[in-house]
């Protein structure tokens, strides 16, 4: 066997396995759209802040870590989120931040399997 | 005569034909499966119009083939780096995203092309590396 087509092979199979986890992520994406359900509320604290919780629930196989959630300036680390798991993270803003922030100041970032980094932000 | 003729005839249609497959692989195949793969409507960006990729590829291919196979074994790595070149653009480096349903995604697949870049270089220098030695001892 030429060297070439050895590395041909273990080309192959390191792609194959770089793409398994992104590949499974992405079917069960198709398969069940709320894979990932992200939840926000708005609670009053007191006059001058509110509070945005946002409810983070994973029921995927495929883990996904360094999970953190940025709104406007501020970024709040989530951590790993595997199968089940369900996470609520709370951000205090003042009345005014709270009144300009847009959609798509609000994002959350994670990694496939600390592989694929993906950012999903809101348009608007 | 005719017979040498016909010889370098048919090296000039095994050489297209290997540039009509690296043309499948890098600027068909490959890209298709990274819109394909990630399940988002990706735009790629092809940094030149896919004919004259065509074009270069068969060019390369044919120069591989009619050539003697020490020195035809650059070619075929020029080709795998053109056809890394041209993935690694239309990719934008690896990092696609796509619209969905109010959202913008993004996604970094960089890591996967970094492994089919090097890989191909790679695949491409020892080739032409292990050709060019079998040509040095048949000297």
């Amino acid at each position: 066997m030429r060297p070439s087509a050895v590395l041909v092979l273990a080309m192959g199979f390191a792609i194959v396995a770089l793409l398994l986890p992104l590949l499974v992520f992405a079917i069960e994406a198709k398969q069940n759209p709320a894979l990932l359900g992200i939840q926000i509320n708005v609670v009053a604290l007191n006059r001058s802040h509110v509070a945005l919780s946002v409810t983070l629930s994973y029921v995927g196989t495929i883990p996904l870590t360094d999970a953190r959630l940025m709104a406007g300036n501020r970024s709040i680390d989530v951590g790993d989120l595997r199968e089940g798991t369900t996470r609520t993270v709370t951000i205090p803003l003042s009345v005014s931040e709270a009144l300009n922030l847009r959609p798509s100041d609000v994002s959350l970032r994670f990694k496939i399997m600390g592989i694929y980094g993906v950012e999903v932000r809101a348009i608007g | 005569m005719a017979k040498d003729l016909a010889k370098r005839i048919s090296r000039g249609v095994i050489g297209v034909a290997m540039g009509l497959v690296y043309y499948a692989l890098y600027v068909a195949a490959l890209p298709a499966m990274f819109q394909s793969i990630a399940g988002l409507p990706v735009e790629l960006r092809p940094p030149v119009d896919p004919s004259i990729a065509l074009a270069l590829f068969i060019a390369l291919g044919v120069a591989e083939s009619i050539v003697p196979a020490a020195v035809g074994a650059t070619f075929g790595l020029l080709s795998k780096a053109l056809g890394s070149l041209y993935l690694y653009c239309a990719t934008n480096g690896g990092v696609v995203s796509a619209a969905v349903a109010g959202y913008r995604v993004t996604i970094d697949m960089s890591i996967l092309i970094y492994v089919i870049v090097a890989g191909s270089v790679i695949v491409g220098v020892v080739d032409a590396s292990t050709q060019a030695c079998e040509g040095a001892s048949k000297v």
